[in-house]
């Protein structure tokens, strides 16, 4: 049967041996996992073993465009990135906007896979079927922005570029990969997993290849329609006009703002770090929208302080992670701090929980010798003292080397009494939503295989600031009254409908803000979209039953790499330490808060007590492939 | 009785496009007295030199719904007193999504 809207093309490229080849797939891997997500956790389990050192050269890291992406259909252009993580030492999944995934299209591929490691830097070059590794002496050592210029020079501004930083170069364990500069695939360390195999990056071409839909003249009326529902979607008119940072006062308003390193949920200066101060103040000089989208969320701004800084965002999770998480109400320092963390390839939500953990522990009689080092006091609002850790991290000088390792690895070699407020979990520093209060992130982000992390189960919903948020809770769960933060009925049906929502978005290239944080595609849109688009029949239930295949196969591929209830669970912090919300209510997510949650979870998933898949469910999802492995660590516990 | 002498002009933006349609401008200049206003009093002035901006109050919970932001930082409490001289920048916002 003849493939639609993908090429059925996967691009392999060995660095060790300089080995290039083509593998094709059909219709049934489409059917069964949808679009790259789905594809590369299938890929994953073929190719990666649960002993594979994430820096070494049998890990390998994939790139994958969207069933959708290179089809008239807009805000579906994300490309997702798959890899071990060295941050967390297991299967990861990220996301990330910009052109790249498009021209990998247009160039005749669906997905590239990376494997070895190259023993002199290099990046790759892309022009259809001629694929070629060249060298990247020159590049090497450069920033994210210096080496895209010189490859733009080099390969003509229609090409795209997917790049790593000094910190990737440096294996910081959560060194980012850049699409074009400003787009970020940041969490994880994938920009590591790149610089240990010394590749610099890949170059795609225009290309000149397009992808044919089944049914044009639905999808087109289809696509319409979600053109439509984005314009009518309240939330995501406001996310257009002030960017991503339109979350901040609506998280100030619901104690839901983390700052101070989490010590606070409110901020008096939460403005200062907002998307709408951003556009009132006059540091928005313009909107930046990814391949096929048009909402346009991302941010080109400007200061002249600072010597002058043209970039473009922060983002909310930047605006929090480098603003009211360090104590910082100075905008233009934390532009120049997200500016640099582009360049140098960091991942600002952890770098922030870094630099807030830094700054905690020298108030509690640590670090002091880092005055002599920094030159200043790594105090809360110190923007100096922060920008130079930026650099030292990036680089892996003095203290920044054992920055470099991420929170928990740095607070265990500093004293165990510190990992007390090191907010983190599973090697991943915690995104910016204080999870104590909303309960349904709580849930997603202990049972996140990322860590606790917004971008794989976004509960947006939960919050109930929207009538469709509202109208969602209700469709899941019955109950209208259970959005709002602060509650925890429900939540376990909540994150599971998330879980499987997400990962059809992700893996059909859509962006999850018209799914999960704006409400312009639901699962019956959806199932008419990926029947009009590749011809295979879907109904509303069988891709939710894909997505429950692709979230079973994700939990299955780290049961085989260790996972289990235990790793289920949260930072220190939110499970020890009440937060007070503006109102004066107090909230902790307690031990047995959780458990009550991760039974009802278990349960609805058909999961084992210990969080492993029942080999009756894997059956049942068609992944039989992976039963020997459920038994195994059914009988090890 | 305040000190006409004493009179500010002070930016109001009204930055979201619901609100927007809601008061019919994006921004104005408002002529004030200079000096310390609780936020209740100063919503009650705006009220009375902006029309329509009643409308929106009466449909949407301050805090929640509609924030009001004085130089550059939002007040939830309407017995907080804010100082307003000739630098003074008054916005007017709802909610977004973000992530």
């Amino acid at each position: 049967m003849k493939l639609y809207a993908v090429h059925g093309r996967i691009l392999h490229v060995n660095l060790s041996n300089g080995k290039i080849w083509v593998e094709k797939f059909g219709n049934d891997l489409l059917s069964m996992f949808i679009g790259s997500r789905g594809i590369m956790a299938r890929l994953y389990w073929d190719l990666v073993k649960p002993s594979t050192d994430p820096l070494a050269p049998d890990n390998v890291l994939m790139v994958g465009a969207g069933t959708f992406t290179g089809t008239p259909m807009p805000s579906a252009g994300r490309t997702i990135v798959t890899f071990k993580s060295p941050a967390t030492g297991r299967y990861f999944k990220s996301s990330v906007g910009g052109d790249f995934g498009l021209k990998l299209k247009m160039n005749g591929y669906d997905i590239i896979v990376i494997h070895g490691a190259s023993e002199e830097p290099v990046y790759i070059y892309i022009e259809g079927d001629h694929v070629e590794i060249r060298s990247a002496k020159h590049l090497w050592g450069l920033d994210v922005r210096s080496a895209h210029n010189e490859l733009i020079r080099r390969h003509g501004v229609h090409a795209d570029t997917l790049l790593i930083g000094p910190a990737g170069e440096k294996l910081v364990k959560y060194a980012s990969i850049n699409v074009s500069v400003y787009n970020v695939a940041a969490r994880g360390g994938g920009g590591a997993v790149l610089g240990s195999k010394k590749l610099k990056g890949i170059v795609v071409s225009k290309g000149t290849t397009s992808v044919e839909v089944a049914h044009p003249k639905r999808y087109y009326e289809l696509a319409m329609k979600v053109v439509r529902n984005i314009m009518n979607d309240e939330a995501l008119i406001a996310t257009a006009k002030f960017g991503t940072a339109s979350a901040t006062m609506g998280l100030d308003s619901t104690s839901t703002l983390p700052v101070y390193n989490f010590r606070k949920s409110y901020w008096e200066h939460a403005y200062k770090n907002s998307g709408e101060y951003y556009v009132e103040a006059g540091y928005l000089i313009g909107r930046v929208g990814c391949a096929q989208c048009i909402v346009s969320c991302h941010r080109h701004t400007k200061t002249n302080k600072f010597g002058g800084v043209d970039t473009v965002g922060p983002e909310y999770e930047t605006s929090n992670a480098l603003g009211g998480n360090i104590g910082n109400a100075d905008t233009d320092a934390l532009i120049k701090m997200n500016d640099l963390a582009n360049i140098y390839g960091l991942d600002t939500i952890s770098l922030g929980g870094v630099i807030a953990w830094v700054m905690e522990t020298y108030e509690r009689g640590y670090l002091k010798e880092l005055v002599k080092e920094l030159g200043t006091e790594p105090v809360w609002g110190n923007v100096e003292a922060a920008l130079k850790l930026i650099e030292k991290i990036a680089r892996r000088e003095g203290i920044g080397d054992l920055l470099a390792e991420g929170l928990s690895r740095a607070c265990r070699k500093v004293d165990p009494e510190t990992c007390k407020w090191a907010v983190e979990a599973n090697g991943l520093e915690h995104s910016r939503v204080d999870t104590r209060v909303a309960k349904a992130y709580a849930l997603a982000f202990a049972l996140n295989p990322r860590g606790p992390d917004h971008l794989h189960t976004e509960t947006f919903a939960e919050f109930g600031f929207s009538e469709g948020a509202k109208k969602l809770i209700e469709r899941i769960t019955g109950h209208r009254e259970w959005a709002g933060v602060g509650k925890v009925e429900g939540r376990p049906e909540i994150v599971k409908w998330h879980e499987e929502m997400y990962a059809i978005t992700d893996s059909v290239g859509f962006c999850a803000f018209i799914t999960t944080a704006g409400f312009a595609v639901d699962e019956y849109l959806m199932s008419e979209l990926f029947t009009a688009a590749t011809g295979i029949e879907k109904d509303a239930k069988t891709i939710m039953t894909d997505g429950e295949r692709i979230v079973t196969l994700e939990r299955i591929i780290q049961v085989r790499e260790g996972r289990r209830r235990i790793h289920d669970t949260l930072p220190w912090r939110i499970m020890n330490e009440k937060i007070k919300t503006r109102d004066g209510k107090e909230y902790v997510v307690s031990a047995k808060e959780l458990n009550t949650m991760l039974d009802k979870y278990y349960e609805l998933r058909k999961w084992s007590k210990n969080g492993i898949p029942l080999p009756d469910k894997l059956k049942e999802l068609k992944l039989e492939f992976t039963i020997p492995e459920a038994l195994k660590a059914l009988q090890s516990g | 009785m305040r000190n006409l002498s004493n009179n500010i002009r002070i930016k109001v933006k009204v930055l979201s496009d619901p609100l927007i349609r809601i008061v019919g401008i994006e921004e104005t200049d408002i002529v004030v007295n200079k000096g310390r206003f609780s936020l209740n009093e100063l919503i009650n002035t705006l009220k009375s030199l902006i029309p329509n901006l009643e409308k929106v109050f009466q449909t949407r919970r301050l805090g929640r719904e509609v924030f009001i932001a004085v130089n550059g930082q939002v007040i939830y409490d309407l017995n907080k007193v804010v100082e307003l001289g000739g630098e003074s920048r008054i916005s007017i916002f709802t909610l977004g999504a973000g992530g």
